[in-house]
């Protein structure tokens, strides 16, 4: 759906929209560690400073940890993101946001006792 | 997040902006109509017995309330609503409790009240030196945040007001959210890592760049 002057997206609207089709400014920037977001800031002269990202980065990880402190990778996703993961109320599944086999941000579910995620949801949104 | 009854509540752009519900073996989503007038609704955790949902908004600043998904309107029932920031509330899998991050004192630590019918009673401090990500043990008695590193507890005493012992630490992990504890007793938890920044590049004219990329 297109979006249009008076199209309301939680508690804002949009007065008018400039049409333009995005361009790619950089790549490789960090992100931050808890939410996943690209960490960059505009000064007020209009300078863009950002974080460049690690080379040696490594995929952010579900894991099980045990009393002792010793931690089992579970899965693997890049876009993995502490704000937006769920458990369920009887601790065997986790529920959590990417972008895998998708251009778009889709609720995934990951099964700790039988060790498998699915895509929940498949609709751009 | 997820519903007792194996549905997943979610926010999400659907020719509107709201809240759905999916059941978690998929199929078809279902709009939840929720009370207009809190927004960036976020749910955060529900009752085992699926009645209450505990929800933040950005009304003054960001507030917590409860939600009675067996009510015919879903209306929040507003629990903290302070000038500060309040968030995360996250019940006791009894129940009987819910933790939130506050940061009335200058810095986020865990709080928490007790819990009854729709109501929370006068929240306390439960962290002592900052606090984040509540989340509770299986048996309701024990309260888990983080504090930089460290995973710390809390042993909580069922208690009309609250009471609890002093936090301790329990793990130290790095780069390492925990957020919940799986059947079999372990934490669950995501890994971020990364070298530190080191360094910061700066753009300068890149408006201009902008403008002969477009062309």
């Amino acid at each position: 759906m297109a979006l249009s002057a008076g199209t309301r997206i939680g508690p804002y609207e949009i007065v008018g929209a400039i049409g333009a089709r995005p361009v790619s400014l950089l790549q490789g920037v960090a992100t931050d560690l808890r939410y996943g977001t690209p960490m960059f800031d505009l000064s007020p002269s209009g300078a863009l400073v950002y974080a460049p990202q690690a080379a040696e980065a490594v995929l952010p990880a579900l894991q099980s940890i045990d009393r002792s402190g010793k931690a089992e990778t579970l899965i693997e996703d890049r876009h993995f993101d502490a704000e937006q993961t769920r458990l369920s109320p009887d601790g065997r599944y986790v529920v959590y946001q990417s972008v895998a086999n998708s251009r778009d941000l889709d609720l995934w579910t990951y099964d700790t006792a039988a060790r498998s995620r699915s895509r929940l949801t498949n609709i751009p949104g | 997040m997820i519903l007792p009854d194996a549905r997943v509540l979610f926010a999400a752009w659907r020719g509107v902006w709201g809240m759905y519900c999916v059941p978690l073996c998929g199929g078809k989503e279902e709009m939840l109509q929720f009370e207009k007038g809190a927004p960036n609704l976020q749910a955060w955790s529900v009752l085992p017995d699926g009645r209450w949902l505990a929800v933040s908004a950005d009304r003054t600043l960001s507030d917590i309330g409860v939600i009675d998904l067996n009510a015919s309107s879903h209306l929040v029932n507003w629990l903290a609503n302070s000038r500060f920031t309040e968030r995360r509330a996250t019940f006791s899998l009894m129940g009987r409790d819910i933790a939130f991050e506050f940061d009335q004192l200058g810095r986020t630590d865990v709080w928490m009240m007790n819990f009854s019918d729709g109501r929370g009673l006068t929240p306390v401090p439960v962290s002592r030196e900052g606090g984040l990500d509540p989340f509770w043990s299986r048996d309701g008695r024990t309260l888990y945040y983080t504090a930089g590193t460290k995973l710390m507890a809390a042993d909580i005493e069922v208690a009309e007001p609250v009471r609890f012992g002093s936090p301790h630490g329990v793990l130290d992990l790095q780069s390492t959210h925990v957020f919940g504890i799986g059947p079999d007793g372990r934490f669950i938890a995501i890994k971020r890592e990364r070298a530190p920044v080191t360094r910061l590049e700066i753009i300068l004219n890149w408006a201009d760049e902008i403008r002969q990329r477009i062309k």
